[in-house]
This record gives C-alpha cells, structure tokens and sequence, in this order.
C-alpha cells in the first residue's frame, strides 16, 4: 500500500489550522460529504474542511484510509489471498485499536464524522461510547458528557410520573 | 503514539469539561433504545428536548430502529372463570431471544397494560410505529405501551353508536403527507370511516368521501400498514370475480385494488396472509401436501404493484404458517392455529426452513406485578395476540 499507482486521482483535504493533506479520490469519498461534493465539481483544487483541526483530521483520513473497499484492479493481491471473513476480522481488531483514545478526541471523532457523514467511523465513535455509559447512573452520564443538572426536584419528579400509565 | 501526545491535553480538558456539542449528543442518542432514552430524560432539560419535543429526532429514531430492532410483541388473553365471554388483557409481553434457545427460555418482557374489559371479544391487535390499537366490543383504545400513554377513541359515526363490533375490520397506520396516525374501520356493506389521532379534531370520526368497492375484506389479520397506505385482503369474488388486495391511501383516503401475483386461484387466496416484514410487503400461500411447503411472495411498489417470489418455506407442520414479523436477527416468525409460534431461518443451499416450533403457552413470563416468571397454560389463556412491534416515542 506504501507505493501509490500512478494516474490514480488525489484531493487535497485543509484543515482550519492551515495543514494540508493529499489522499486519494477513493479514500476522500468515504466522506459522503465530500462525495457530493466531487460529484457536483465544487472541489477543483482543495476542499477546506472546517471545525475539524489536523490531529482529528488526520485521524479521520487514517480510518477512511484504512476502510476503503479494496476492489478492482488495485486490490487483486491483497484480496486473493485473504478471506473476507479474515479481513473483517482484522478490520475489527484495527478499529478496536483506533478507538482507544481519550474521551475529548472521541467526541471530536464524533463531531467529525457526523459533519464528513461517514457511516462507519460514526458507529463505531457513537457505540463505543453508549457501550462506556449503558449501564452507568445519571449522575456519572451527566458527568462524562459534561452535561449538568438543570431540573429543579420537582420537575424531575414529574417526569418521573410521566414514565408511569398516563391513564385518561 | 498519538495517545501519549493527547494524553496531557485531556487532562486539562476534563478539569475544563469539554463543550460536547449537540449534534455529539444526539448522534448518541439516536443510537439508544427507547427504554434507556426515557431513563435518560431526566439527564438535563436539554436531552429531555431532545428526546421528547424533537419530531425530526424522532422520526429519525425511529426509522432507524424501525429497520434494525424489530421485534414481536406477545398478549395473552385470560379467561375470567365462570364468564364465557370476560377475560382480559394481562399484560404485552416484548419477545427477547435467547441465545441457548430452548422451550421454556424465551423470556418475554412485561409492558404493564391498564385493565381492558371484554378482551376475549375483541379485534387481533393492530401495530404501527410502536402505536398499538386495542379494540373490544365495548371500546377501544390506542397506546404506547413504552411511553404509558393511552387515548380511548369516540364511538363512530358509522355502524351500531355504542359498539366496536368485531364484524368490522381495523387498521391502524400513519397518513406520510400529514404525518398523523389514522384509525380505519371498515364495515360491511363497505363505509369506511377514519379518526385521527392527536390531531385537534381527534374525537370526531369522518367517512371517507371516496367510496371503497363493493368488497368484503378478511377481519383477521387486521389490515397490514405498508408506505402510507392500509391494505385488506379482499374476502369475496366481486362481481367481475376479481380476487386481490384492497388498497386506501392514507393521504388521499382513496381506494384501489392490488392484483393477486400470476396464476392466483381462489384456494391459493383462501390460504395466503399478508404481512409486511422490513419493509417490504409480502404474502405467503400453503402450496403442496399437508401444507408443508409455503410459497412467499413480495411487492415493494404499491403504485406498480408486481408479485415477486421470493422463497419457499419448509415444515414438517401440518398447520399453515402465517407470517407475523422479521425480527432484527434476521429470524423470521410464523404462527399457526393452537398458539404456535415457529422460528424460520434462512441457510444457504436450504432455503427457509423451521428450525424451531414453541406454544405461546409454555413461554415464561416475567412479570413484575405478579412475581417474575409467570405462567399461562392452556386453561387460563385461550388465545395469544403475536404482533410485529417496534418501541418508539411517537406522541399520542
């Protein structure tokens, strides 16, 4: 994957922080924002990405890199000799790796691929962090999402009866 | 690597709590189950907003788990001793698969129901975006069992004033222009007349000005809700001996008929069922010996309606199966007379095969009112309502 074949398009990709990144068409359109807005021309020379800085940026094009379907023509070797299921499994395993980072990063992972709407950096941002508050009390949601308390007792309480048979 | 470099940075930010924006928010929420998000209202004003006052939210939540969390809902209908025709409704009861999938380990999850009287002569439940129609002869109700509400519908306009009779037919489903959910009944000879719910004239029933062709429609199942229209199997050959499938546009409260696939013979009519599973409307008719084998046909365009077959369902049943819902596993679950409930899955080079049969009866219940795992053998529970069901937070 180190050497790219020649003639194959690329885009530049800005950040908001003045870095530039070159990846490839494919890899840039697993954005589905960036999909659109190749396919209706409004990226001749570099798309500026804002609100996503060059460290989140940069993350996102790893995983877009690493995601990308490798059919056709470029991908022959590598597919041949690996089964799907194999590299399902292998994706796997990666993503679980590329998900291990600090709670501010995932939510700017978060934001990111909500703005670039990619699915599956979305899922799995979004999963792992429903899977870390699931089962945990308001009180420590409210604490991990920065989130505070704004009810007074007996506004809650009524909301509490609303979970109950609002029976007419 | 990057780790160690981001590390001292979310210290910091931790101390500062970070501004999560809304979008982060909601992308979270969008992903939860409508019990964990009813839990999570009492987070902060704002979630509670979002989770209740949001229609494109909501419409969003549920699209998304419409297609992804589908699952059965179960009701058993109890018979009160000494009265032939009282019973009641105990509960509906939410269908969880277990992994070691045995008899008495499908453990079903209670919905706490309030008390509905006459339940032994009432309309088959009728589901719709996580709405549930309720119908006895003496009223009928429409509810969301996650969110507790319910709303007691007004006697009609049309038909006997102080009745639901269950010689009509229900249905229950979501007008797409308006957005609003529609009551229909249909009555024989054909009037049709429509409520809608939670809308400011939602104690008024109206007629449809349109008026349906001279059919009588099958009761049971109770009309299946598929892209904004509800559909009825026509129960008689009418004049012209057309057989097929009634059609009302919800929006525009007109009818029309939907041809029966090729070839279709009233005996093939008499055995099919129409259900609509993931979205896609499908009909499935006894076919072979002993009904053993069953023909499933699809339609996904209802303005250019074509019958497509899809699959062919083996059993060592002698009872036709009849389709109730694809759960989010992929499973496919028929019941059949006697309260039976078989599992279908699909293996490559087998096609559709039962793989495992239950009676509703032997299930294990969990209720929370009357101590966990409670039991409803045949002597108390004559008849099990089984619908498709998908929880959500639609406003009633």
């Amino acid at each position: 994957m180190a050497t790219r074949e020649a003639g194959k398009k690329m885009i530049m990709l800005k950040s908001p922080d003045g870095m530039e990144f070159e990846v490839e068409e494919a890899v840039a359109m697993e954005s589905q924002t960036i999909r659109k807005m190749i396919e209706d021309d409004c990226a001749d020379t570099a798309i500026l990405i804002p609100n996503i800085n060059s460290k989140i940026l940069s993350r996102v094009i790893e995983y877009c890199n690493k995601h990308v379907p490798t059919t056709g023509a470029t991908g022959a070797a590598a597919s041949d000799t690996v089964a799907p299921a194999a590299l399902a499994e292998d994706l796997k395993i990666w993503d679980a790796e590329f998900i291990k980072v600090n709670r501010a990063t995932r939510f700017d992972l978060i934001q990111a691929a909500s703005y670039l709407n990619i699915k599956g950096l979305l899922d799995l941002t979004s999963q792992t962090t429903i899977d870390t508050i699931s089962d945990n009390s308001l009180e420590e949601i409210r604490s991990f999402l920065s989130t505070k308390n704004d009810y007074l007792p007996e506004e809650e309480q009524t909301i509490r009866r609303e979970n109950q048979w609002a029976f007419q | 690597m990057e780790d160690e470099t981001a590390a001292p940075a979310a210290k910091i930010r931790i101390k500062t709590n970070p501004y999560i924006p809304h979008e982060v928010v909601t992308e979270i929420l969008l992903r939860l189950p409508v019990t964990s998000l009813l839990r999570f209202r009492r987070v902060s004003k704002a979630w509670n907003a979002t989770i209740c006052n949001d229609p494109s939210f909501q419409c969003t939540h549920l699209r998304r788990h419409r297609t992804d969390d589908p699952c059965l809902l179960i009701a058993p209908r109890i018979h009160a001793i000494g009265k032939n025709f009282n019973g009641s409704l105990s509960g509906l009861y939410q269908w969880e698969e277990d992994h070691a999938y045995s008899t008495a380990t499908a453990l079903l999850y209670p919905m706490p129901v309030p008390p509905f009287p006459e339940f032994l002569e009432a309309h088959d439940l009728v589901h719709c975006d996580g709405l549930v129609l309720v119908g006895t002869r003496s009223a009928a109700w429409v509810l969301n069992p996650v969110m507790r509400r319910v709303v007691e519908l007004p006697w009609g306009r049309l038909g006997d004033s102080t009745s639901f009779s269950y010689l009509e037919a229900f249905g229950l489903g979501r007008d797409p222009h308006s957005d609003a959910y529609k009551v229909v009944r249909f009555f024989t000879p054909p009037r049709v007349e429509v409520l809608t719910i939670g809308s400011s004239d939602d104690r008024c029933w109206h007629e449809t000005v349109s008026q349906p062709p001279w059919f009588h429609v099958k009761r049971r199942p109770a009309a299946i809700c598929f892209k904004g229209s509800l559909i009825w199997t026509v129960d008689q050959k009418d004049r012209n001996g057309q057989l097929g499938f009634l059609r009302f546009r919800l929006d525009e409260e007109t009818f029309s008929l939907i041809p029966p696939p090729p070839c279709w013979s009233w005996d093939d009519h008499e055995a099919s069922t129409l259900s609509e599973l993931r979205e896609v409307l499908c009909l499935t008719t006894s076919v072979g010996l002993m009904n053993r084998s069953l023909d499933m046909w699809i339609c996904t365009d209802l303005d250019l309606p074509q019958w497509e077959k899809c699959y062919n369902i083996l059993s060592d049943w002698t009872q036709p199966l009849h389709p109730v819902a694809m759960l989010g596993n992929g499973v496919l679950v028929c019941r059949s007379s006697g309260n039976y409930l078989h599992r279908c899955t699909f293996q490559p080079g087998k096609g559709v095969t039962v793989n495992h049969t239950i009676c509703m009866n032997d299930l294990r219940y969990d209720n929370v009112d009357e101590g966990p795992l409670v039991e409803y053998p045949s002597r108390t529970a004559t008849y099990f309502d089984a619908i498709p069901y998908v929880p959500s937070f639609v406003f009633i």
